[in-house]
C-alpha cells in the first residue's frame, strides 16, 4: 500500500478512535498515577485500589462530607450501652451484581474473610472484633472486645462482598473449607466482581486502564438518569505534560489530585476546564525524633518549630493550604480549635537554643525525605538555611521508601527529622493519635516521633473507649494540647488539593478519607 | 559436532552465571536489613499482618531452605512471588515482557530497514555528500544519550507536531485485544481488531524509532564498511568489466556477502537493546519490563529483581547464540578461527 | 614487534594523529572537558549549586546573563551543576577503566604467555562474566544495596575487564611465537622479564584506543542508570540525573533538560572523537 495511503488510512483510524467514545454515552475517563494492584476489597490498600473497590462493592456505612459516616447497606445501626456489641440493620432492596440480595449472611462471611486474610485495612479490626453474630437476614452484630470509640468511623473501609459467588470460585488454599477464600478468583477477574456497588468490573488492563461499567439495579437509584456516568475509564497516566494535553483536549474528564500546584493552575487556564480545591486532611510534618540526639531535648524541638518558615510553606510550596493546627487537621472532626500555632521566629529559636543543655556545642541534626519529594527538599532547604543563621547545622538526605521503613524501625536509626505525609485512613483523631504518638503504635513511618508518653498514652487510650462524645472531645482536647507543648513535630500544613475536571462534571465531593472523593456514582455531566 | 558443542558450553556459562547472580542477590536481600514483605503490606500494616505474609512468602524459613525451594521452582517455571503484585513473578514477566520485545523487535526492523540500505549507498557514493552525511549522523547518533533521542523524538512527535501520542501502548478509550501472545500487534491482528492495531502502530512508533537511532548510525557504518569491502573484491571488478550494470551488481553481487557483518551486528544491537529499551520506556511511560524492574528495585522485590535479570541474561545469550550461529554456520573460515582465538 | 620497531611506530603514529583533524577536533574537546572537571570549583560561577546552595527565590530562571544555563527549581546555577556533572562523570569512567583494565591485563597477559591450566582457567573465568549483561550486573547490585552510582560501577567493573582480557591475551598470544620473543626466552630471559618488555609494550597501542573508545559507553551507561534513578543520586549533580529531573518540566522550562543534554552530548563526541582519531593513528596491522 502508498505511504500516503496508509498514513491517512492511520489517522482515520485515530480520528475514528477519539470520536467514537464520546458520541456514545457517558464516559468518565480519571487518570491516575499508579497501577491498581488489586481489587479486591480485603486487599486493597493503595489509593487506586481503594477508588476501584468503594465502586464495585458497597461498605455498612459512608463518610460524608464533613467526614460523618451516613447509612449505605446499613439502614440503622445500635450501640449497646457498654458500647462492645454494634448491631446494624440492613436495607432489604440491596443487590449484588449477579441479582441475589444481601444478606447478613454475606456481611458476616466478608469481616471473617477479612480478618482471615490479614492483609489490605485488616489492621483497623485486629484483636478487636471478638464476636460475628447473625441475628436474622438482614441483622447483623459485631461485638468488640473493649470499646473503640472510632469503630463507626473505621467501617467504611470494609466492603462486602458476595459470598456465594465467592464460595463458589475458591480454590485450594489455607483457610480450611473455604480454601484460598477466593483471593486467586479475585486477583486474575478481569471482568467479574463479587460486589453490589454502584459500578461493575467491565475490564481490567493491568498497568493500563481499569474500566467500570453503571449496574443499573443499584439500591440507591440514579437520580440523575441519563445524565450519570455510564462508564468510567481509570488510565496509569503518569507524565504529567501528556495529563495536560489530554486534559485540554476533552478527552481526559478528571484528573487525579497528585500533581503539582504550578500544573493545576496551567489547567484552570484551559477552556472548558474547571478546578476544583479541597481543603484535605492531608498533614505534612516534619516528625522529630523525640529519643535522639540533640532532639530529645525540647528546647531543641521547640528550636526547630521557630525556625521553621510556615508562611513560605502556604504561600510557595503548596499554595492556598492552611497550617496544621497541631497533629490532627480540620477537615475531620475532632481538632481542638485552641491549640497553640507555631510562626517563624528566629529570635525566639535562638533563645530556646541556648536554653538547651547541648547549647553550644550543638551536634549535627539529620533529615530523611523521600527521594522525588521536591516540595518537601525546598522546604528543608529553607529550614536548613534559617537554622544556619543561628549556628545549627542540619543534613538533608534523600533515601527510598523502603529505607525510610527500615530506619523507623528503631529510635537508634531514626533520624532526627522526617518528612512525612500522612493521611486520615478513617474520619477520626484516633487515626492520628493512636498511630503517631501511643506506645503500642511504636516502630512504623508514623510514629517516629518516639513520643511514648504515660500521661498521652493513658489519654489516647482512655479517648479509645469512652463513647460519649462530649467527653471524648475534652480527652481529644486536652492530649492534643499536651502533644503541641511537648512539640514532637513541626506541624506544617494540611494539604490543600486539586482537582481538574471538565466544565460539564457536576455533582463532585470531596469526603475527607482517601480516595472517597472518587466515587462516581456522585458525578453527572450536565451538557 | 563443534558449533552443537561450542553452543552447549555456551549455555552452561550462562546458566553457571545466572545461578551465581541469583545466590548473589538472595543472600544479600535475605541479609541485608530491610522487609520487604512489611513494604509490600503497605505503612498501616501490622506485625502481625506482617509476620502472615512472611511465613506465605516462606521467608521464616532457614537461608540454604529458601534459595533450594526458589531453585527448584525456577526449574519448573516459577520464580517465585513478587511481594508488590502478590502474584507469580512469571506472571508478572509475561504480563510485561511482551511490550518490551514488541518495542525492541519494532526498533530492529527501523534498523534494518533504514540502516542497511543507507550504508549500502553510502558505499557506493563514497566520499560524496550522501556518504559524509550519513557518517556524520552515525557518529552524531552514537554519541548522543538513547533518553535524549526520545525525549528529543516525543518532544518533536507529540508535542511541537501533535501528530504522535506521547506515552503508553494504546489511547484510552481503545480497549486492548484479547490477550495471545502480550503482543499488542500479533493480537489485534489474530482477533481482527484493527481499529486497536491502528492505535497500538500508532503508539509504538516514536518509541521504537527512538530506540532505532542509536543503533541505525552503527549498521549504517558496518553495513558501508563491510559493502565497501565487497565492492573492492575482484568478481565485482570481473562484472564490471562485464558491463553488468550498477544496480545489479549492488543487489546480486554486493549485497549478501555484505550482509554476513551487518546481521553480527544487528544481532548484538538486539542484545543492547534491551537494556536502552529501559531508557526508551521511562520516557514513553512504556508498560514494559524496565517500569516493572525499576519498581522492584526501588521497593526491594528481590524476586522481580531477579525474575528481571534472569530474563535479561536469557535475551542476551539467546541473541548471541543466534548470532553465534550465523557466523558459524555461514562463514566456516571465522568460526574455526574463532575457535583458536577463544572466541570473539 | 621488537621495542625499537615499536617506537618509530611511535612516531609515525603520532605524526598521523596531529595531522586527522577529526583527532585533533577530538583532543580539544576532550581537554576542555578535563580542564573544566579539574577546576571547577574556580570555573564554575556559582560552585555551591553543585552542593546545597539554594537560592529559593530564584529557582526556574530562564538563561540570562546572570545564570547562562538558567536555574533549577531550588535556585541552583545549572552551568555550575553541568560543569561539576563533568566532574562526576569523568569519575565513573576512571574508577570503572581504573579497575577493570590493569586487572583485564594483567590476567590476559598471563593467559597468553603463560598457556596451560592457567590459560584454560582464566579464559574460562572470562567466558563465564562475558555472559552477563553489564545492564543486568548493575541492576542486580542496585537491588542487592540502595541504589547508588558507586556501587552500580563496581558492578559494570566486574564485568568490563574481560574485553580487556581477551584484547591482551590475543596480543599475548600471537607475539609470543614471534622468533624475537624465542630468541630472548632462549637466551635465559625470564618470563617476566619477556611478559613486561616485549609482550606488553605490544599491547598499549590496542589498549589505549579501547579505554578511549570505552570511555563514552561507560559514560553513557552512568547517565543511563542515573536517568532511571538508579545511579547518581540527587542533589548530586549527576548529568543523567539532572537530564531526567529536568524531563518533568518540559516543555515550559527547556533549559533544565537542554543544557545538561547537550553538555553530555558534548562530553561523549568529544571522547568518541579522540578515541576514532588514536584508533585510525594506531591501528596499522
Amino acid at each position: 500500500m502508498p505511504r500516503i495511503a496508509k498514513t491517512a488510512l492511520l489517522l482515520a483510524m485515530v480520528l475514528a478512535v477519539t470520536t467514537a467514545g464520546t458520541l456514545a454515552s457517558n464516559i468518565l475517563t480519571l487518570s491516575s498515577v499508579q497501577e491498581v494492584g488489586t481489587v479486591d476489597p480485603a486487599r486493597a490498600t493503595d489509593y487506586t485500589e481503594t477508588i476501584s473497590v468503594i465502586n464495585i462493592y458497597d461498605p455498612l456505612v459512608f463518610p460524608d462530607g464533613n467526614g460523618v459516616v451516613q447509612p449505605k447497606l446499613a439502614e440503622t445501626w445500635d450501640v449497646s450501652e457498654d458500647a462492645l456489641t454494634y448491631s446494624f440493620s440492613l436495607r432489604q432492596d440491596a443487590v449484588f451484581h449477579d441479582g441475589t440480595q444481601v444478606f447478613a449472611e454475606d456481611v458476616a462471611f466478608s469481616m471473617e474473610r477479612m480478618l482471615a486474610l490479614k492483609d489490605g485495612y485488616s489492621w483497623m479490626w485486629a484483636d478487636l472484633i471478638s464476636g460475628i453474630d447473625i441475628i436474622d437476614d438482614y441483622t447483623i452484630s459485631f461485638t468488640l472486645r473493649e470499646p473503640f470509640a472510632p469503630f463507626l468511623a473505621t467501617l467504611p473501609a470494609f466492603c462486602v462482598l458476595n459470598k456465594d459467588l465467592v464460595v463458589a470460585h475458591t480454590q485450594p488454599g489455607d483457610y480450611g473449607d473455604y480454601g484460598d477464600y477466593g483471593v486467586e478468583w479475585l486477583n486474575t477477574a478481569v471482568d467479574t466482581d463479587a460486589g453490589s456497588g454502584p459500578y461493575t468490573l467491565r475490564s481490567w488492563d493491568r498497568g493500563r486502564e481499569i474500566v467500570f461499567a453503571r449496574f443499573d439495579d443499584y439500591f440507591l437509584g440514579w437520580p440523575q438518569g441519563d445524565k450519570s456516568v455510564d462508564e468510567a475509564h481509570m488510565f496509569n497516566l503518569p507524565a504529567t505534560a501528556t495529563l495536560k494535553t489530554m486534559l485540554r483536549s476533552g478527552e481526559l474528564v478528571m484528573t487525579d489530585n497528585l500533581r503539582t500546584f504550578e500544573d493545576y493552575e496551567d489547567m484552570s487556564a484551559y477552556n472548558g476546564v474547571t478546578v476544583i480545591p479541597a481543603d484535605t486532611g492531608q498533614q505534612i510534618t516534619f516528625k522529630i525524633n523525640t529519643k535522639a540526639a540533640p532532639t530529645d531535648d525540647i528546647h531543641i524541638r521547640r528550636m526547630l518549630a521557630w525556625a521553621f518558615d510556615y508562611a513560605m510553606a502556604i504561600t510557595e510550596i503548596s499554595p492556598g493550604s492552611l497550617q496544621s493546627r497541631g497533629p490532627v487537621p480540620s477537615a475531620i472532626p475532632g481538632q481542638n480549635p485552641d491549640l497553640f500555632q507555631y510562626t517563624q521566629d528566629l529570635d525566639k529559636a535562638r533563645e530556646e537554643l541556648e536554653l538547651s543543655s547541648y547549647y553550644p556545642n550543638v551536634p549535627t541534626l539529620h533529615i530523611v525525605m523521600g527521594i522525588g519529594a521536591e516540595a518537601w527538599r525546598r522546604m528543608a532547604l529553607s529550614l536548613q538555611a534559617a537554622l544556619a543563621t543561628i549556628g545549627v547545622n542540619l543534613e538533608i538526605h534523600m533515601e527510598t521508601w523502603g529505607r525510610m521503613c527500615e530506619l523507623a524501625a528503631q529510635p537508634e536509626t531514626t533520624p532526627n527529622l522526617m518528612a512525612i505525609i500522612q493521611a486520615p485512613m478513617y474520619s477520626d483523631p484516633d487515626t492520628f493519635l493512636y498511630s503517631m504518638y501511643h506506645s503500642d503504635a511504636a516502630g512504623t513511618w508514623m510514629s517516629t516521633e518516639w513520643l511514648q508518653n504515660d500521661t498521652v498514652d493513658e489519654l489516647i487510650t482512655e479517648s479509645r473507649r469512652t463513647v460519649d462524645p462530649a467527653a471524648r472531645q475534652e480527652l481529644l482536647n486536652t492530649v492534643q494540647e499536651i502533644i503541641v507543648d511537648e512539640c514532637p513535630d513541626i506541624f506544617i500544613y494540611q494539604a490543600r488539593l486539586y482537582y481538574a475536571m471538565q466544565n460539564y462534571v457536576r455533582g463532585f465531593t470531596y469526603r475527607p478519607v482517601m480516595s472517597y472523593e472518587f466515587y462516581f456514582h456522585d458525578l453527572w455531566f450536565e451538557r | 559436532m563443534g558449533v552443537v558443542l561450542f553452543l552447549a558450553r555456551r549455555l552452561g556459562y550462562s546458566v553457571v552465571v545466572l545461578l551465581g547472580l541469583s545466590i548473589l542477590i538472595f543472600t544479600i536481600s535475605r541479609v541485608l536489613p530491610g522487609n520487604p514483605a512489611r513494604l509490600a503490606l503497605g505503612p498501616y500494616a501490622t506485625q502481625d499482618q506482617v509476620a502472615s505474609l512472611e511465613h506465605q512468602m516462606g521467608l521464616d524459613k532457614p537461608l540454604p531452605v529458601q534459595y533450594w525451594v526458589y531453585v527448584t521452582g525456577l526449574f519448573r517455571g516459577d520464580f517465585g512471588m513478587s511481594f508488590q503484585t502478590r502474584r507469580n513473578v512469571a506472571d508478572d514477566i509475561r504480563h510485561y515482557l511482551p511490550a518490551t520485545i514488541e518495542l525492541v523487535a519494532l526498533s530492529i526492523v527501523w534498523i534494518a530497514l533504514f540502516g542497511i540500505p543507507l550504508g549500502s549507498l553510502s558505499a557506493k557514493h563514497k566520499d560524496k555528500w550522501l556518504d559524509n552525511g550519513v557518517r556524520l549522523f552515525s557518529f552524531v547518533g552514537v554519541a548522543i544519550a538513547p533518553f535524549v533521542i526520545a525525549l528529543l523524538l516525543q518532544f518533536i512527535g507529540a508535542y511541537l507536531i501533535p501528530i504522535f501520542p506521547a506515552t503508553g501502548r494504546l489511547g484510552m478509550m481503545v480497549s486492548a485485544p484479547p490477550r495471545i501472545t502480550g503482543l499488542l500487534l500479533i493480537d489485534s491482528l489474530i482477533s481482527g481488531d484493527m481499529r486497536a492495531f491502528g492505535d497500538a502502530l500508532w503508539h509504538l512508533v516514536l518509541p521504537s524509532f527512538a530506540l532505532a537511532l542509536g543503533g541505525l548510525g552503527q549498521i549504517a557504518r558496518i553495513s558501508r564498511a563491510s559493502t565497501t569491502d565487497v565492492l573492492e573484491k575482484n568478481y565485482v571488478e570481473a562484472a564490471r568489466g562485464f558491463g553488468i550494470p550498477d544496480r545489479r551488481i549492488m543487489s546480486k553481487y554486493a549485497l549478501k556477502p555484505s550482509l554476513i557483518p551487518t546481521v553480527t551486528v544487528l544481532g548484538l544491537t538486539f542484545a543492547s537493546s534491551i537494556g536502552n529499551a529501559f531508557l526508551i520506556e521511562q520516557v514513553f511511560s512504556w508498560p514494559g519490563l524496565a517500569k516493572y524492574g525499576v519498581r522492584a528495585i526501588l521497593r526491594k522485590d528481590f524476586n522481580s529483581v531477579m525474575g528481571v535479570v534472569l530474563v535479561i541474561g536469557v535475551v542476551f545469550f539467546v541473541a548471541n547464540f543466534i548470532v553465534d550461529l550465523i557466523i558459524g554456520y555461514l562463514d566456516p573460515r571465522i568460526r574455526l578461527r574463532k575457535e583458536q582465538q577463544g572466541n570473539n | 614487534m621488537k621495542r625499537d620497531v615499536l617506537r618509530e611506530r611511535f612516531g609515525r603514529n603520532w605524526y598521523r594523529f596531529r595531522r586527522n583533524p577529526i583527532s585533533l577536533i577530538g583532543t580539544g574537546m576532550v581537554m576542555l572537558v578535563l580542564l573544566l572537571a579539574l577546576f571547577a570549583p574556580f570555573v564554575a560561577p556559582h560552585p555551591e549549586s553543585a552542593g546545597r546552595g539554594v537560592d529559593l527565590s530564584s529557582s526556574f530562571l530562564p538563561p540570562s546573563s546572570a545564570h547562562w544555563f538558567g536555574t533549577d527549581e531550588v535556585g541552583r546555577d545549572v552551568l555550575s551543576r553541568v560543569i561539576f556533572g563533568y566532574r562526576i562523570s569523568l569519575y565513573l569512567a576512571v574508577v570503572v577503566l581504573v579497575i577493570s583494565v590493569p586487572l583485564g591485563v594483567f590476567l590476559g597477559l598471563l593467559a597468553g604467555y603463560l598457556g596451560g591450566w592457567v590459560e584454560t582457567l582464566i579464559m574460562r573465568i572470562t567466558d563465564v562474566f562475558l555472559s552477563i549483561p553489564a545492564l543486568a550486573m548493575a541492576l542486580a547490585i542496585c537491588a542487592a544495596f540502595t541504589p547508588s552510582i558507586d556501587k552500580a560501577m563496581l558492578a559494570v567493573s566486574c564485568v568490563w575487564w574481560t574485553w580487556y582480557c581477551r584484547l591482551v591475551y590475543g596480543i599475548a598470544l600471537s607475539v609470543k611465537n614471534e622468533e624475537f620473543v624465542q630468541a630472548s626466552y632462549l637466551l635465559g630471559a625470564s618470563r617476566l622479564r619477556i611478559l613486561v618488555r616485549d609482550i606488553l609494550p605490544n599491547c598499549i597501542s590496542p589498549v589505549i584506543v579501547k579505554m578511549s573508545l570505552d570511555m563514552g559507553i561507560v559514560m553513557l551507561f552512568g547517565a543511563g542508570l542515573s536517568f532511571l534513578g538508579l545511579g547518581v543520586q540527587p542533589p548530586k549533580p549527576g548529568l543523567g540525573t539532572m537530564i531526567s529531573y529536568g524531563s518533568q518540566y518540559l516543555p515550559e522550562k527547556w533549559w533544565l533538560t537542554v543544557f545538561p543534554s547537550f553538555a553530555l552530548f558534548f562530553l561523549i563526541l568529544g571522547f568518541n572523537l579522540f578515541g576514532d582519531g588514536l584508533r585510525d593513528a594506531l591501528e596499522d596491522s
